[in-house]
């Protein structure tokens, strides 16, 4: 649906795409994860001619991408970081005022703006100006702005930012729904939580560049800890700590304030050979948990830093 | 149409601002030319005031000036006591306070008099004082009898001034009615038209919401030229409603001025320089809070500074100077030259000409400052 290759776009000095490549398949929930000043709205700019780049192409929807391409336009709906919307307007004349960018026999366009209303839950709110409605509302009368079309192609970029959480998974459920109804959808965030939750295939990008693309098992794959165990011991002495890294498959560890962190490069019988060796050595413990290598590792493995707000 | 659509959209949700608007406008242009259009009647009308008169002397001729004063005035008999003759102008019962000394009939003493400060028409009381004593004394001095001196000199009060007001050719003795509305139109004009299209564009030119729209299926050409589209018909509006008004009040009387068509023109240019204006206004400006701030300042501030409130030949001779830099400076002026002339030619015709001259230049140059800042919010949003 769309393919980017060898993207640069510079402001001055600075680099903010640099040679991108990358592909969006029909259907897909694509995640865009980076850090803020990653690239990602840069990217979504580019994808959409709101900005010149200095080199590279953008294919959507088979065509080359340009300001006039209107016939490509007409099948993407947006949904800005920035709420979007008139002020002076209520909540339904917004709706219809940018569903009418997009569609103008009347009659469907109502129908549209209808389906919208229910779709984002502000039917008792329809009348009601942006200014009086709760920044989670805000962000639902966001959405629907951009796609009351129902577009083919929806670009969210960080919908989510700013909104409770009640709010949050309001909108997620909302964009796995457009999903099935038949949408790509492309999703830009600095949630890793949410991408994992929600996106078919995942792009991490970072200073410009895609670090790595895939979806969330293939990504985490990539990496070398497939188990993080940790464990709640009162009292290990260095010798026990010398016996639990030599156990098999572990990658790393660390011991501070009475928490023991063991990664281990295998994600099978991790648990059982370390609860075997406290029993062994008699040694007491409280909690212990065991998970699999969040986005975050996999962001920590590639970047070698944390994902940064 | 969407474009256009949601501009009347907006311009809909400031009908009750524009309503207010006018409402304030009829009010002060009825209440204006009320109060102000007597002061320019073609009548005569001699000035009367509260005088008030301490007699000490009691002779003929202290006795005849009191009764020939009180031919103009309200005339109050009043005791010498100071007290109470300060009361009396402090509480405005008086404005003027005639002591007549004793042995002033036998030219041992003047009068004193006292006035409230400022009083103009007390200067006509000073004049009708000497008048009286004047001729009192040359009728005395020609052998009549101090009875005689004074029934004369009351008889000639009862003269009545014949005052004949010349107006010269194609000039008007009076302002009409119409002509102080079309003075008091600036200030509401450019009001609500810049409130209620600064308050659009700042909806409008929203990085956010221009950045939304960029990605419609609609060209930036058409989505302007709709936007244009709704300005263009809004000001339309707001001139032929304005004009209407004094159709509506004065009906015959304005259709009868051979200057009609000057004063629908400069209205018209009046209506664009308030359009490009705003054009300016609402691109520089990013908040309503601000918006409002703007054109309170805008519209009082020219109303005030260009003889809207205040008529030009009153306005300070540096303000003056300064108003011409101001484009409702230049409404004024022709507007003045209409109202005050039945039949434009020659000096009249030039002075309006310039002013719409003049009116045109400052929309073309406010369109074009626009346009530059247009173009540099366009390339941030980008």
């Amino acid at each position: 649906m769309i393919q980017i290759e060898n993207l640069v776009k510079r402001y001055g000095e600075l680099v903010a795409l640099d040679h991108l490549n990358l592909e969006i398949r029909e259907g897909e929930i694509f995640g865009l994860l980076g850090p803020n000043g990653s690239g990602k709205t840069t990217l979504i700019n580019c994808i959409l001619a709101l900005l010149k780049f200095e080199k590279g192409t953008v294919t959507v929807l088979g065509q080359q991408m340009k300001p006039t391409s209107y016939q490509i336009k007409r099948q993407i709906g947006v949904v800005m970081q920035e709420v979007a919307v008139f002020d002076q307007m209520s909540v339904k004349e917004n709706i219809d005022y940018f569903c009418g960018l997009y569609v103008k026999e009347k009659i469907r366009r109502e129908q549209l703006v209808e389906e919208a209303i229910d779709f984002v839950g502000l039917r008792s709110h329809e009348h009601m100006r942006p200014k009086k409605l709760s920044g989670g509302l805000l962000r639902r009368l966001n959405i629907a702005c951009g796609v009351a079309h129902k577009p083919r192609l929806i670009i969210l970029d960080e919908p989510t930012v700013a909104v409770d959480p009640q709010t949050r998974n309001k909108i997620l459920e909302g964009i796995q729904q457009m999903n099935r109804e038949g949408s790509t959808i492309i999703y830009t965030s600095h949630y890793m939580e949410e991408v994992e939750q929600i996106c078919t295939r995942i792009a991490i990008i970072d200073h410009g560049r895609v670090l790595a693309t895939g979806t969330n098992e293939e990504l985490k794959l990539m990496i070398k800890p497939r188990e993080n165990i940790s464990v709640q011991a009162i009292a290990l002495d260095e010798a026990q700590l010398a016996d639990i890294r030599s156990l098999p498959h572990v990658l790393d560890m660390g011991y501070d304030e009475q928490n023991l962190r063991v990664r281990f490069n295998s994600d099978e019988h991790n648990l059982i050979q370390l609860l075997n060796y406290f029993k062994d050595k008699r040694i007491p413990f409280g909690r212990v948990f065991s998970e699999r290598p969040t986005l975050n590792d996999v962001f920590l493995e590639i970047t070698g830093t944390a994902l940064r707000d | 149409m969407t474009v256009f659509r949601g501009f009347l959209t907006l311009v809909r949700r400031s009908a009750p601002i524009s309503l207010l608007y006018i409402a304030i406008f009829l009010a002060i242009s009825i209440a204006a030319q009320m109060l102000t259009g007597q002061e320019r009647a073609d009548a005569f009308q001699p000035a009367s005031l509260a005088v008030g008169i301490v007699d000490e002397d009691n002779t003929t001729l202290s006795a005849g000036l009191g009764e020939y004063l009180g031919k103009f005035h309200t005339v109050t008999r009043l005791p010498n006591e100071k007290d109470v003759l300060q009361e009396r102008l402090f509480y405005r019962d008086v404005a003027y306070i005639l002591t007549i000394p004793r042995g002033f009939g036998g030219g041992e003493a003047d009068v004193n008099v006292t006035k409230i400060p400022g009083t103009i028409a007390a200067f006509y009381v000073d004049g009708q004082i000497n008048a009286y004593l004047n001729g009192f004394n040359a009728l005395r001095a020609g052998g009549y009898t101090d009875d005689e001196a004074a029934r004369m000199m009351l008889n000639t009060a009862a003269i009545e001034p014949k005052v004949d007001l010349l107006v010269a050719a194609n000039k008007r003795p009076a302002w009409a009615g119409y002509a102080y509305m079309f003075q008091y139109m600036p200030y509401v004009i450019i009001a609500i038209i810049a409130y209620t299209l600064g308050t659009i564009m700042i909806d409008f030119y929203r990085p956010n919401a221009r950045r939304r729209m960029r990605c419609a299926p609609i060209s930036a050409l058409r989505m302007n030229g709709e936007f244009l589209l709704g300005y263009g018909i809004y000001g339309l509006v707001i001139w032929a409603l304005f004009t209407a008004m004094p159709f509506v009040m004065y009906g015959g009387q304005l259709l009868g001025d051979a200057n009609l068509p000057f004063y629908l023109l400069n209205n018209l240019l009046l209506v664009l320089t308030a359009l490009a204006l705003t054009s300016l206004v609402g691109m520089l400006t990013r908040s309503l809070d601000v918006l409002s701030g703007v054109v309170n300042v805008i519209s009082l501030g020219m109303s005030f500074l260009c003889g809207v409130f205040i008529p030009l030949e009153l306005l300070d001779k540096n303000v003056g100077i300064f108003s011409q830099f101001l484009p409702v400076y230049w409404y004024e002026r022709a507007n003045t030259a209409l109202a005050e002339n039945t039949v434009l030619g020659g000096a009249s015709l030039r002075t309006v000409l310039e002013g719409f001259g003049i009116q045109l230049l400052f929309a073309a140059a406010l369109v074009g400052a626009a346009l530059i800042v247009a173009k540099l919010r366009e390339q941030e949003t980008a």
